[in-house]
Formats: structure tokens, C-alpha cells, sequence
């Protein structure tokens, strides 16, 4: 019997045996599968350029092997015009992520403060200063910490397995195997389902995917617009008022990661450049009004990203409540730390697609 | 001299006489018409390739539609509700003939039930198929589009003709 339990139980063990060594032997495969990740997103990038180069060529390989190659030589071109100097400013923040820092950082908003605020106001502001010092270096202490380990640890979860090369190299393989057969993987996969589930499940695997699709190509763009907006505005506030804004690249690409999470990540941004002027060397003698030139410079940033690049973005957004964000956020974040803050949203979506989909699909198709 | 594994080419080996199945009723449907053998052999690799017992319901009425199917071998039968609420018999389809084709355009719900009248083989092409098609090679993806054009107006003008010779209410 085609349809008997049996059947479609071996019908299925190719997929089930994998995922059942993958779970059992977490601790050993994570990283393999942390790279089939990475090759996934490339492929959902590369996917509509090689399917654009192959309507012209009609060879899929040729198609692959033009792409890759594009990329490679874009590749080699940012590390040697970009890398050198946001290694630079990684090592320099490193360095400077000390107490003395954070000292600095509380002299200049007292200063601030002193400029902006009624003299009694600006004692009461001091002596809250100087109420919560232990608990803002506490906190200080921990954000300088994970941002340190972040900074050190992100080489090791990228690539995980060996060498940066290695690892490299297996993430390409991936992404040609994917760029080539990922049809094939899909219609394999289709093939072992039921006959009862399979319109359903080709339907929601489709809805799925475009979604996925979809969100991680807006959230990226939505990312890179940000991150070299951001830079863009800091490079011409500090043309025009002569103000000193180290890090530059470094802020951009926190504005632009941190802009994966929705409401919150704007703040971060914003408040990584305010926190990166205030305790930096300047000439120009520190002002209330220099800040809030920095806060407008990410509003500006955020007006763009929402008015010019968001509606090209299909389904840049899948709608979670700003409660969800942050309740997500923290588990995230107590699960795999900042990290894990970072990706929770994103994550999140993702699951939030998939049982959207399957809800949509069992209902339509009459399961439910 | 090539010596041949006769495991592993058993083991990765594809089925080419399914294949020169497939092919075969693919060629008798006249959505496919004009298409090249390297044409054929691109849809060959899209095309879902679906066994079916008998009494087993293939679509639903009411369900979404994806897209067609093509019988490879077997019987299958169309039925639905007529205008009075009786479940009737529309069609009776054998291999070679398909079915399903108007979902290739439109997302509309199934408005009838497709089951196999015995067991049968079909292979499956549906809209995200031809969607991908159309994609990477356009040149396919358009001459299969016409041949649809050409048969959804064919079925356009029977239904026409039944309408003024007054067949549609016997």
C-alpha cells in the first residue's frame, strides 16, 4: 500500500534520519548547519540575479559561476578598500572600552546638563549622577563586556568549524549546491509527502519561502540603507559643524544590524553615536545642540529608510507587536546574549511566517 | 574503460522509463505544443510525479488551485455539484489528457472534485512552476502561456456555442 503508515514512514527517513543526528549530536553539527544558514540567505540574495544572467544564458551552471564570480571580485574589493579600516576602528573601540571611558562620558553629560538645565535642575540631575554611579558603571561594565566579546566571538560562531578559509569555502559549496538543485532538494522533499497533504504542502512551501524570502531580503536592504545612510549623515554633520565623530564605520554597521529590531533598534543606533561623540577628543567644545543634531541625523536616516526604501521592500514587515519585540528581545538575549538579542526578531518572524502559512494551509485545505 | 558500479548507478540512477513516460503523455497535451526536446526536458525536471490509488481523491472542490495535471497512466473522473445541487460527472479522462489547467492562471478555489478511477500515474505542473519558468527562460515560459491562451479560448468558444445552441440547460 502506497499510502500505508509504513510507507510513507520510509517514504520520509531521508529527511527524518538527518534531523534526528542533527539534534541528537547538537553539539558537533551546529556549526554545519549554522553554515547551511548563512548559504540559504546567500542563496535567497543571489537567487533572482543568477534566474535574471540565466533567462539570457539558458545554462544554470554558467549563470551560477557568473554570479559567484561577481561576488568574489565585489568581495575582494570591500576587504581591500573597506576592512583595513573598520579593523582599525574595532581594535580602537576595543581599547576603549575601559572605566576611564566611562568617566569621561559621565563629565560630559554633566556638562551637558550644566549647559542645558536651571542650575537647581542641573544639581538635582548631578546628584542623581552621583546616586546611580555604581549602578551606571555596573551597567557600563556589562555593555563594554559583551560588546568586547561580541567583537572577539563573532569570527568564531561565523565560522565556526576550522579555519575562516575552511569555513569559507564549505559556505560557497553549500551556496552553489543550493543555487544549483535547490528545485531538486524542494521537489525530493515533496515527493515523500502524501498524496492528501501534497497540494498543501507544495502550497505552503511556497508561501513560506516567498515570505522568507522576502523578509530577508527587505530586512537586509532595509540594513545596508541604514547603515550607509547613517555614515553618509555622521561624515557631513561633522563637515559642517567640525565636530568629532570617530567610528564611523563601526556606528554604521551597528545602525544597520540593530536595525533588524523593530523600535528598539533605532535607539541603539542612535545612542552608540551619541555615547561614541560625547567620549571622544573634540575641538569643538562639547554642546546639547551637537547631540541633538546626532538624534536628528538617525531620524533623518529612519525618514528614508521609511519613506524611500520600505516601499520598494514586499513584505519588509510581518507585523509583530512592539510587546512581542521586546519580550522576544530579552529571551534572545538570555539565551545566546547580545547575539542572540540581535537575531531573536528576525527568528522570531521567521517562526511567526511558518505558523502563519501552516495555519493558513491546514484551514484552506480542510485539516482544521 | 569505464567499469560501472552496478550499486551505485542503481542507487543514483534516474528512472528513464518513467522519464520516457512522462515525456510521452506531456507531449499530448496541447499546452506543451511546439516546445523543443530540451524544452520537454526542462519541464520534465519541474513536473511533480504523483502515483495515485483508486477512489483517491486528487484535488477538492473548494480547496485553492495550484495548477494542472497531466494523466501518465490510469483513468481519473471530474465530478461536481450541477446547478440543482446534484453531484453529476463531468468528465471521464484518460492518458495523455489533462485537467486542472485554469488554476495555471487563476488562484481561485477547486469548483470540482478530480479522483482516480483507477490506479494511475499523474505529474503535477502548477502555477509556481510555470511562475519559474517564465522567470528563467522566458522564451519557454512564453510559448507555454500562448498554447494556454489557445486553450482556455478554445474552451471559450465550445462553451459559447453550447451557450447559443442552448445546450447548457439539457
Amino acid at each position: 500500500m502506497k499510502n500505508s503508515p509504513l510507507s510513507i514512514f520510509i517514504r520520509n527517513l531521508f529527511w527524518m534520519v538527518p534531523l534526528t543526528i542533527s539534534i541528537g549530536l547538537w553539539e558537533f553539527t551546529w556549526p554545519i548547519l549554522f553554515q547551511l544558514v548563512l548559504a540559504y540567505i546567500g542563496m535567497i540574495i543571489l537567487n533572482p540575479s543568477v534566474n535574471r544572467i540565466e533567462s539570457i544564458t539558458q545554462k544554470r551552471g554558467l549563470s551560477v559561476f557568473l554570479v559567484l564570480m561577481a561576488v568574489i571580485i565585489i568581495f575582494i574589493f570591500l576587504i581591500n578598500s573597506i576592512w583595513p579600516t573598520l579593523r582599525r576602528q574595532m581594535i580602537d573601540i576595543q581599547s576603549m572600552l575601559t572605566m576611564d571611558t566611562f568617566s569621561n562620558l559621565i563629565i560630559k553629560l554633566e556638562l551637558i546638563s550644566k549647559d542645558l538645565l536651571p542650575n537647581y535642575l542641573f544639581l538635582k540631575t548631578q546628584a542623581i549622577l552621583i546616586s546611580m554611579d555604581a549602578l551606571f558603571s555596573d551597567i557600563w561594565q556589562i555593555i563594554t563586556t559583551d560588546i568586547q566579546g561580541i567583537i572577539s566571538k563573532t569570527g568564531n560562531l561565523i565560522f565556526a568549524v576550522g579555519s575562516l578559509v575552511l569555513s569559507s569555502i564549505f559556505v560557497m559549496v553549500f551556496l552553489v549546491f543550493l543555487l544549483l538543485d535547490g528545485q531538486h532538494f524542494k521537489r525530493v522533499f515533496i515527493h515523500a509527502i502524501p498524496n492528501q497533504y501534497f497540494e498543501m504542502t507544495v502550497k505552503i512551501l511556497d508561501k513560506i519561502s516567498d515570505s522568507i524570502s522576502a523578509y530577508i531580503r527587505g530586512q537586509l536592504l532595509a540594513a545596508l540603507s541604514v547603515g550607509v545612510t547613517s555614515i553618509i549623515g555622521l561624515y557631513i554633520l561633522q563637515w559642517i559643524s567640525g565636530i568629532n565623530i570617530p567610528y564611523t564605520f563601526i556606528i554604521g554597521c551597528v545602525a544597520g544590524l540593530s536595525n533588524l529590531i523593530p523600535f528598539i533598534g533605532p535607539i541603539i543606533g542612535m545612542l552608540t553615536a551619541v555615547v561614541v561623540y560625547l567620549v571622544s577628543v573634540q575641538v569643538v567644545p562639547v554642546q546639547f545642540i551637537y547631540v541633538v543634531s546626532i538624534m536628528g541625523i538617525f531620524a533623518i536616516v529612519q525618514l528614508i529608510d521609511n519613506l524611500i526604501v520600505s516601499p520598494f521592500i514586499i513584505s519588509g514587515s510581518v507585523g509583530i507587536h512592539p510587546m512581542f519585540v521586546i519580550i522576544v528581545v530579552l529571551v534572545g538575549g538570555a539565551i545566546s546574549g547580545p547575539l542572540g538579542m540581535l537575531f531573536a526578531v528576525p527568528v522570531a518572524a521567521i517562526l511567526k511566517v511558518i505558523i502563519e502559512e501552516l495555519r493558513w494551509g491546514f484551514k484552506n485545505y480542510k485539516f482544521l | 574503460m569505464i567499469i560501472k558500479n552496478a550499486l551505485w548507478s542503481n542507487i543514483f540512477k534516474t528512472d528513464s522509463n518513467e522519464s520516457s513516460q512522462t515525456i510521452l503523455a506531456l507531449k499530448q497535451v496541447p499546452i506543451f505544443n511546439g516546445l523543443s526536446e530540451r524544452d520537454f526536458n526542462t519541464v520534465l525536471k519541474i513536473v511533480h510525479n504523483r502515483e495515485y490509488e483508486l477512489d483517491e481523491f486528487i484535488f477538492q472542490s473548494g480547496t485553492p488551485g495550484l495548477g494542472m495535471y497531466i494523466i501518465i497512466e490510469g483513468d481519473v473522473v471530474i465530478k461536481g455539484m450541477n446547478s440543482e445541487g446534484k453531484n453529476i460527472e463531468f468528465a471521464r479522462l484518460s492518458s495523455g489528457e489533462f485537467f486542472g489547467e485554469i488554476s495555471l492562471i487563476g488562484e481561485d478555489d477547486r469548483s470540482t472534485n478530480a479522483m482516480a478511477l483507477s490506479p494511475c500515474k499523474l505529474g503535477a505542473f502548477f502555477r509556481s512552476d510555470l511562475l519559474d519558468i517564465i522567470t528563467r527562460s522566458p522564451k519557454l515560459g512564453n510559448k507555454i502561456l500562448l498554447n494556454l491562451a489557445i486553450v482556455l479560448g478554445n474552451r471559450l468558444t465550445k462553451t459559447n456555442e453550447l451557450l447559443i445552441h442552448g445546450e447548457m440547460g439539457k
